[in-house]
């Protein structure tokens, strides 16, 4: 199963890509909104894990040019929020994510189990 | 996180953690949109992986800061004298928190900062 990460955080980056390679990911990685969108219609993947706050282009407006996309509707999207950013997960919702996961209190079994789900559906 | 997972990304959070202190402390003059962008984003990133690497001290302080970053960069709050020196103060404790996370694995005190950040700004971490 192929996952696009899409976050400007370097530890971030690392991080998330080694952990989820480890349980047989292929990791495709975005530094900001722009490059993921085109990464997102090269790599076509599976599940998108997408930060809210990036440079260039963040989270929501990445949303939103998805929803434009038909090629790219179907591709549910995972976003992270943070301490704080709960009203954010609503607007990031209305505008077509999937689920959210709190990036400040990490728990990555409870990560596994949303990635698994989401990809069921 | 467990044990094997905090040694595995200590130097790496050391590294990134490094760089955006560095960001903070050169921008946190905070007088262009693009030095508050700069200062907001650094604050926001060093915040989220603190946490996750369960250093909430140097984690919360920078929430505070991020709060304050994202009002000056909506227009929301003006820098007065005294919120820039409690800035400067709270950029410098963050610094030597990450140092301390060096030497010893752990992070350093933050709430005399956090509270003082509040009252400068009339923000709130939990709000």
């Amino acid at each position: 199963m192929k996952l696009l990460l899409i976050e400007d955080d370097k530890f971030f980056h690392n991080f998330y890509a080694r952990k989820l390679q480890e349980i047989g990911y292929t990791v495709e990685v975005a530094s900001d909104g722009k490059e993921g969108l085109m990464k997102m219609r090269a790599f076509k993947p599976d599940l998108v894990l997408l930060d809210l706050i990036m440079p260039v282009m963040d989270g929501f407006e990445v949303l939103t040019e998805k929803g434009k996309d038909a090629t790219l509707k179907g591709i549910p999207v995972l976003v992270f929020s943070t301490l704080g950013q709960d009203a954010d997960i609503k607007k990031a919702k209305d505008l077509g994510a999937t689920d959210y996961a709190n990036k400040s209190f990490f728990d990555f079994d409870a990560l596994q189990k949303k990635i698994a789900s989401l990809l069921k559906k | 996180m467990d044990k094997s997972d905090i040694a595995e990304f200590k130097a790496l959070y050391l590294q990134t953690a490094k760089e955006y202190v560095d960001a903070m402390r050169k921008n946190m003059v905070l007088t262009t949109d693009e030095a508050i962008n700069t200062f907001y984003m650094s604050a926001h990133s060093l915040k989220s992986q603190s946490l996750v690497m369960n250093y909430k001290e140097t984690g919360m302080l920078c929430g505070v800061l991020e709060k304050v970053g994202k009002a000056l960069k909506e227009k929301t709050l003006s820098l007065s004298p005294e919120l820039s020196q409690e800035i400067a103060k709270a950029v410098e404790k963050v610094g030597s928190s990450v140092s301390a996370i060096e030497t010893t694995d752990k992070d350093i005190p933050t709430n005399d900062e956090i509270i003082a950040l509040e009252s400068a700004s009339g923000i709130s971490l939990s709000q």
